[in-house]
């Protein structure tokens, strides 16, 4: 077992361009947030590690760029992908109107049984708020998703949001991932990539 | 080439401040050379000498010149908006942040609705085209350079076709060049299962995404201005194998080297010369046809790799082809037995792989008083 961590779990990011992906990343990662952030072109990650019930949790953290033209790019990275999270930004109806169009990205890319967690990004701005989380609840619970309004900005609820989805990796499939990544052992632990490279690994795992 | 060591040892032996700048091995032209440079490129524009302003712009050494030849006159103003409008809107926010360095937030402020004006107006002139994330770097480049935003609109890139398949493509390539130069780097990162998405905003935005030096990005600016629609992949393919030592003793797990290589820019930011020698060696060695054919894949045969079209008329006309209406080049056509020659041959008679014919002439003092100037 690699002595750094218990559990390796590879989380995505999507959703629409503009909606605060690599802000909600950056909060989470590195405790950080700045107003002149980057546009993300093509794909890359961060790494956390947590606790978890006593557990040490490695989380790889994989941000896309939203550009419906990069699509191509970044579905390459579903497949060994243990959880997606989906954000909205909720001063954008349109892009949460644009969720489902991440779900069936996901259902059609992603492996079957994959974690899901809806975002719904920027609630620090009030008065600009236009999607109503009861409208986004309704969405969340018609996929079996959880919900949850975040601020990168104020660091609001971004913590809770990527341990839920951690959690629920871990309970769903921990145990598997766990013994997959002990039978695979030395350097053919490749977790982190496309199915396309590791077409039998997500498989192992979820 | 030879012009190059040249001025190396020139600079080396001219100064001490020359010898503190070789310490720091990105080539900054000195005075006189500077002087000397823009005296060359000055003959060169009043000639209209574009194999030698090529020259120029290939040579280490001469950075941040670049300014329109041509249609710099005004453009009218197009009223009718461009579906890939909201994109633009989410991206100029996001521009001008890390470079250059000396622009204050009151400059920036300034520049970013006439950033926006240069993209805008770009789309409206080729409603065909598609906006990508990225043009946003190279027109702000342009637009920082020209200071004029009539100027600046005055670009397309093979990146705005109807999809990012042909770019993609493009990026398969890549692997087979590392593996024609050093076929064991090749294998070691083809066995890790590594995809070439890392270089993708390299070649989208010719580095400036992922640069912060700004006298650098208008170095490598003027190498692809003046080099044929290649270059930044063959300069890719370079900056990996310039790691290779590191790489080699990479745990060769995907998503760790993906991270690695997505940094090398940054990390090889000192030493650009040296890549882009290798650079210009690869592209000397290896033609776009022969890469095509060692990698079995071939680029459309309308691809401006494969066309070097110089028209912008054409070139617009190619980018707005339907994918129904493109076809990969017959690699069966029997190749150049000399495949370097040929290619050779074409480069130096010259295309220029954006719709801009670009020259060099301004000093960098020059360039930051152009946006002080706006800012004031």
């Amino acid at each position: 077992m690699n002595p750094e961590y218990d559990y390796l779990f590879k989380l995505l990011l999507i959703g629409d361009s503009g909606v605060g992906k690599s802000c909600l990343l950056l909060r989470f990662a590195d405790d950080s947030y700045t107003e002149s952030y980057i546009s993300t072109i093509g794909v890359d990650f961060k790494i956390r590690t947590i606790e978890l019930d006593g557990k040490t949790v490695k989380l790889q953290i994989w941000d896309t760029a939203g550009q419906e033209r990069f699509r191509t790019i970044t579905s390459s990275y579903y497949r060994g992908a243990h959880g997606i999270i989906i954000v909205y930004d909720v001063t954008d109806q349109d892009s949460f109107n644009n969720v489902e169009q991440w779900i069936r990205e996901v259902d059609r890319y992603a492996a079957e049984d994959i974690e899901k967690v809806l975002i719904g990004n920027k609630n620090d701005l009030v008065d600009k708020k236009v999607v109503d989380i009861n409208q986004a609840q309704e969405l969340a619970d018609s996929y079996g998703m959880a919900l949850l309004e975040t601020s990168a900005k104020e660091s609001t609820n971004v913590e809770q949001a990527f341990l839920t989805m951690a959690r629920q990796i871990k309970e769903r499939v921990g145990n598997a991932i766990q013994q997959h990544q002990q039978q695979q052992q030395q350097s053919t632990v490749r977790v982190g990539q496309g199915a396309s490279v590791q077409p039998q690994q997500s498989g192992g795992c979820c | 080439m030879a012009r190059k060591h040249r001025n190396k040892k020139k600079q080396a032996s001219s100064s001490t401040a020359a010898k503190k700048r070789q310490r720091n091995k990105v080539h900054h032209p000195s005075d006189d050379e500077l002087v000397c440079k823009t005296n060359d490129l000055q003959q060169a524009i009043e000639r209209n000498d574009l194999p030698w302003l090529r020259t120029l712009g290939r040579q280490p050494g001469l950075y941040c010149y670049l300014v329109l030849n041509g249609n710099t006159h005004p453009r009218n103003t197009i009223a009718m908006k461009h579906k890939d409008e909201s994109q633009v809107a989410l991206d100029v926010p996001r521009s001008l942040s890390t470079w250059p360095k000396s622009l204050t937030g009151k400059q920036r402020k300034k520049l970013l609705p006439q950033l926006n004006h240069v993209i805008v107006q770009t789309l409206r002139r080729y409603p065909d085209l598609n906006y990508y994330q990225g043009f946003h770097d190279i027109c702000s480049v342009f637009l920082l350079v020209y200071g004029n935003q009539d100027a600046a609109s005055q670009l397309t890139s093979h990146a705005m076709a109807e999809s990012l398949e042909p770019i993609l493509r493009e990026l398969g390539l890549l692997d087979t060049l590392i593996t024609l130069e050093d076929p064991e780097l090749g294998a070691f990162l083809q066995a890790a299962g590594v995809l070439p998405f890392y270089s993708l905003s390299w070649v989208l935005t010719w580095f400036s995404h992922d640069l912060d030096d700004f006298d650098l990005i208008l170095r490598l600016f003027d190498l692809f201005l003046s080099s044929t629609p290649m270059m930044p992949l063959y300069l890719s393919a370079a900056l990996v194998l310039a790691d290779r030592t590191a790489l080699l003793q990479q745990d060769p797990d995907p998503s760790a080297l993906h991270s690695h290589l997505c940094r090398l820019p940054l990390k090889n930011q000192n030493d650009m010369d040296g890549v882009i020698a290798r650079a210009l060696a690869m592209e000397a060695r290896w033609d776009p046809r022969a890469i095509q054919s060692h990698a079995n894949v071939a680029l459309d045969h309308t691809s401006v790799i494969n066309t070097l079209t110089t028209h912008e008329e054409d070139i617009v006309a190619i980018l707005a082809l339907k994918p129904e209406e493109r076809s990969p080049l017959d690699l069966n056509l029997a190749p150049s037995s000399s495949p370097s020659s040929s290619w050779h041959m074409l480069m130096m008679m010259g295309a220029v792989g954006i719709g801009a014919a670009a020259i060099l002439l301004a000093r960098p003092d020059l360039l930051s008083q152009s946006y002080e100037r706006r800012g004031d």
